[in-house]
């Protein structure tokens, strides 16, 4: 393919982009690093950064915040593209800057640290012992649905006092909360209320009934004499919802497609030459859940890699570029489990690098061999080509993936 | 009181939350791991603010230790 020097291979955001976003992604890290662009939704003027250097200055430099209602231009914020607007999320951990990020980090760190998440493996081994059972018997199913699903819907009940009747509707709340599609955002506000409701309901929940949960633990956190308000604790709830009912889904399905497309990888995987952890960083580096960050707005006027942002400015973090920038990763398409080197920027970089990381990790490095251990000829049960992505610019999640026990034919 | 900041290299995962909460204290390293600046002076930080970098890295692999001045 022949890349043109006058315009991206497909427009931003639009459905071939979804499919295949990294011919596009190539194009502007080599011609457009902090390309300008309108955002479908409103039609507001953005800028989408793609090399890695200058996202991870993108998610370092406090002159990007995360306050898009504080700092955000005009058209930004009356096109409703401010997270949560008008709920208790939007003062919620991912939406703050300092000093009110770090007071709330310090509060919720505590159960999601490593050692904390180590406490919980038999009980995320348990659970995909039994999903792998049930997957068993049907012999053909969908990772999406029957598989990653399951075991994040599971580990969120487990972990996060969840009750798993509510996931899906969460899931759909979820979506309609990130629409990629204009039409769509009248239903913006109401997917927000809903997750902030269910978040409500748990925390009344386990005021009544503590358990050995996170949300039970963040309604005992405190940390020198301070704890959470019920805002703060229903807004941290919230935001733990938010962050891990899709992505950790969503990477799953990435890893195992990746390792269905590399046979090679795969075995070298079932081998146990390569650590599942190191293979789950590489996975992670080669395509994880997200596209991009969360929205950044300049504090201020900026110069970034040459390009002059307004302050006010929208940015978008494109993580999945950055992972795959030939200036920072030798053969950057290519997937490598045995790849050693710099770290990936998949779960963010800086303060609001993603705070359930531990658990992701722990979960994926135990859900993705396990899989290919208990079925050593899983084989897609479709055609290659009618694998397709969802249509959404912040998320990169298959819709479906179908999958044979036994080889076909 | 001195103060020492330590960064445990096995469980730093380079997520660079240290490295914009204290700048003046750590930095990322060419393998992307955090660091304790060679010229680093905690006493240029305030404690309670290295006692939350500390607390926030979701990792935990920044280690304090307090000693005494005293011989």
């Amino acid at each position: 393919m022949t890349l043109s020097h006058t315009a991206p291979p497909s427009v931003l955001f639009s459905a071939d982009y979804y499919q295949n976003p990294y011919p596009t992604l190539a194009w502007l890290r080599e011609h457009d690093p902090v390309h300008e662009f309108r955002f479908p939704v409103g039609d507001v003027r953005t800028w989408i950064v793609t090399r890695y250097d200058d996202v991870r200055t993108v998610l370092a430099d406090p002159h990007y915040s995360v306050e898009g209602g504080t700092w955000g231009s005009a058209e930004f914020r009356e096109a409703g593209l401010v997270s949560a607007a008008g709920t208790i999320l939007e003062r919620g951990i991912a939406v703050v800057d300092e000093p009110q990020h770090t007071r709330l980090r310090k509060l919720a760190m505590g159960a999601f640290t490593t050692r904390q998440v180590e406490q919980w493996r038999p009980t995320v081994h348990d659970l995909v012992r039994r999903t792998l059972d049930a997957c068993a018997l049907r012999g053909s199913f969908d990772i999406m649905d029957d598989y990653a699903g399951e075991v994040s819907a599971g580990v969120l009940g487990e972990i996060l006092g969840l009750r798993i009747d509510r996931h899906r509707e969460l899931v759909s709340a979820l979506n309609d909360a990130f629409p990629s599609d204009p039409a769509r955002m009248h239903r913006v506000p109401d997917a927000f209320n809903r997750i902030c409701e269910y978040a409500a309901e748990l925390v009344a929940e386990k005021r009544q009934r503590p358990a050995d949960d996170v949300t039970s633990h963040l309604i005992e956190a405190s940390a020198d004499g301070d704890r959470l308000s019920q805002d703060e604790l229903v807004g941290m709830v919230a935001a733990l919802i938010m962050g891990g009912s899709d992505t950790v889904r969503g990477f799953i399905g990435n890893a195992v497609l990746a390792l269905l497309d590399h046979r090679d990888q795969r075995e070298r995987l079932l081998e146990s030459s390569v650590s599942a952890a190191d293979a789950v960083e590489e996975l992670l580096r080669y395509e994880g859940a997200l596209t991009t960050a969360l929205f950044r707005v300049t504090t201020e006027p900026v110069t970034l890699a040459g390009a002059i942002l307004p302050a006010g400015a929208p940015v978008i973090a494109a993580l999945l570029s950055a992972n795959r920038d030939p200036r920072r990763f030798t053969e950057p398409d290519r997937l490598d489990i045995t790849r050693t080197g710099p770290r990936h920027v998949g779960f963010g970089h800086g303060l609001h690098n993603c705070i359930g990381a531990a658990l992701a990790r722990m979960e994926a490095t135990i859900a993705v061999p396990a899989l290919f251990e208990r079925f050593p000829d899983l084989a897609l049960a479709t055609q290659r080509h009618q694998i397709r992505y969802i249509d959404n610019w912040a998320i990169r999640r298959l819709a479906a993936l179908p999958v044979s026990v036994v080889p076909a034919g | 009181m001195a103060i020492t900041a330590r960064v445990d290299r096995d469980l730093c995962r380079g997520t660079g939350l240290c490295t914009v909460m204290a700048s003046d204290l750590f930095t990322l390293d060419d393998d992307g791991l955090a660091v304790v600046r060679p010229e680093y002076a905690a006493e240029t930080v305030p404690l309670s603010h290295l006692h939350d970098v500390a607390d926030c890295c979701p990792t935990g692999a920044i280690r304090l230790t307090e000693e005494d001045d005293r011989p």
